[in-house]
């Protein structure tokens, strides 16, 4: 009996010092785990599932590695290309664009970059003047051109014009242009800028951070120490339960003896 | 027996498949029912200055566009607009009458959950809605489980497109 009492001692003190000592190891990653946890149950209030990242040293994390755009649409002292789904006004990410960039045209300061089912007007600083969509196209854009007074859209309906504004659109029966918007070499200077920025690859905010929380983030063994952390928290609650009964049982025992 | 195991395999796997973009209806054609068939030529709004900080305000981040097309004839203003409920952009449709919406209809949804804002027990309680003090809606709107972003962003863009008719109707007068 007595035996027994020691041996089980033994037993609560050497779990008890496996408790302590796992749990010290594990603070941090505790730690980690539960911060990133509540920001990813709150991602939606906090905006992070509709923020984007791109930092180069991130998308380096992921293996992504954007190769630089050779083509690009020229339009008077300025390229336009697509990277992601991003346009590029030379540089310089300006606006959204989730279809294939098909055509460039500039006037009057104003710059049309158009894709089949939605085109960009621009200032010529790269202000985002309006996103116009299929409300408002007078149909599929196949190419985009102008002439020294009005924007031309082909469609499969024919040509239409548009003033500077593209307000109205209406039947165009002239020429089209010779030199009408077509993809060309885009200076390698601007390409490689471009995939220098991240290439218009954007990662969702919501995406990073469960990558943060899994591990995954940190290569192939990063959520297999998640995984250890996590079954260290389990062994942590068992552990922490069957002390905490024991102590209760020997509380109550030493009760008992007393009252004897 | 194994005819139903791989129907019920495919109809789990189109399950889990992203819905893609749809339209319920065209924008032009909301625009062409808003007018009895006869729109008018659209015009342009200049979101600038104090109009572009109170829409900042209503959205929570800058809008945009510098402007935005709408269709008018007197106080009866038409809006085609866009804002990201999750992941992707809401295309809804605003008649606004006398300050007030006459309707709202989601014309296109692209995200995977939240389409039931498309539905009339949604939409209609926009129905009359105007802009009280600090271009907030005179009601509350009752939200969707589930949906709760996609429901935001119809709340921020009745707001807006009430702001806007106010702008363009104070503005130029009536027409």
């Amino acid at each position: 009996m007595v035996t027994g009492k020691k041996s089980l001692g033994r037993t609560l003190q050497s779990l008890y010092v496996w408790h302590r000592w796992i749990g010290i190891a594990c603070a941090l990653l505790v730690l980690w785990l539960a911060v990133t946890g509540i920001l990813l149950n709150h991602a939606g209030r906090l905006g992070f599932d509709r923020q984007y990242v791109g930092a180069p040293w991130l998308l380096r994390m992921y293996g992504i590695a954007p190769e630089p755009p050779t083509k690009g649409f020229h339009v008077p002292g300025h390229w336009l290309t697509q990277g992601g789904e991003l346009l590029f006004l030379d540089e310089r990410p300006v606006a959204e664009l989730r279809s294939p960039l098909i055509g460039a045209a500039a006037l009057r300061g104003v710059i049309l970059a158009s894709a089949a089912d939605m085109a960009i007007l621009l200032t010529d600083t790269g202000e985002l003047i309006e996103s116009l969509g299929q409300a408002v196209l007078p149909g599929q854009v196949l190419a985009v051109a102008s002439t020294d007074r009005q924007f031309l859209i082909q469609t499969k309906d024919g040509v239409y014009a548009s003033h500077a504004d593209l307000l109205r659109f209406e039947h165009y029966t002239g020429t089209w242009p010779a030199q009408a918007s077509r993809p060309q070499a885009l200076p390698q200077e601007i390409g490689q800028a471009i995939a220098k920025s991240g290439g218009g690859i954007r990662l969702n905010g919501e995406r990073v951070l469960a990558d943060l929380h899994s591990g995954r983030l940190f290569g192939r063994y990063g959520p297999w120490i998640m995984d250890l952390a996590s079954l260290s928290f389990i062994f942590l609650a068992l552990s922490g339960l069957w002390l905490w009964w024991r102590y209760r049982q020997s509380q109550q025992d030493r009760l008992r003896q007393r009252q004897r | 027996m194994k005819r139903r195991l791989l129907l019920i395999a495919l109809t789990l796997i189109a399950c889990t498949v992203q819905a893609a973009e749809e339209v319920y209806l065209e924008p032009s054609q909301f625009v062409s029912e808003a007018f009895d068939g006869s729109p008018p030529e659209p015009a342009q709004l200049w979101i600038t200055g104090d109009l572009r900080e109170q829409a900042g305000a209503i959205l929570g981040h800058s809008p945009a566009n510098l402007r935005t097309r709408y269709w008018r004839k007197g106080l009866r203003t038409v809006w085609i607009l866009e804002e990201i409920g999750k992941e992707q952009p809401i295309t809804s449709g605003f008649v606004v009458q006398d300050g007030s919406i006459e309707a709202l209809r989601i014309l296109i949804y692209r995200e995977s959950r939240g389409w039931e804002i498309r539905h009339d027990f949604f939409t209609r309680q926009f129905k009359d809605a105007h802009l009280q003090d600090g271009n907030r809606l005179d009601r509350d709107i009752d939200g969707i489980a589930g949906a709760t972003l996609s429901v935001n962003a119809m709340r921020k863009l009745a707001r807006l497109a009430l702001l806007y008719h106010h702008h363009v109707t104070e503005n130029d007068g009536n027409r």
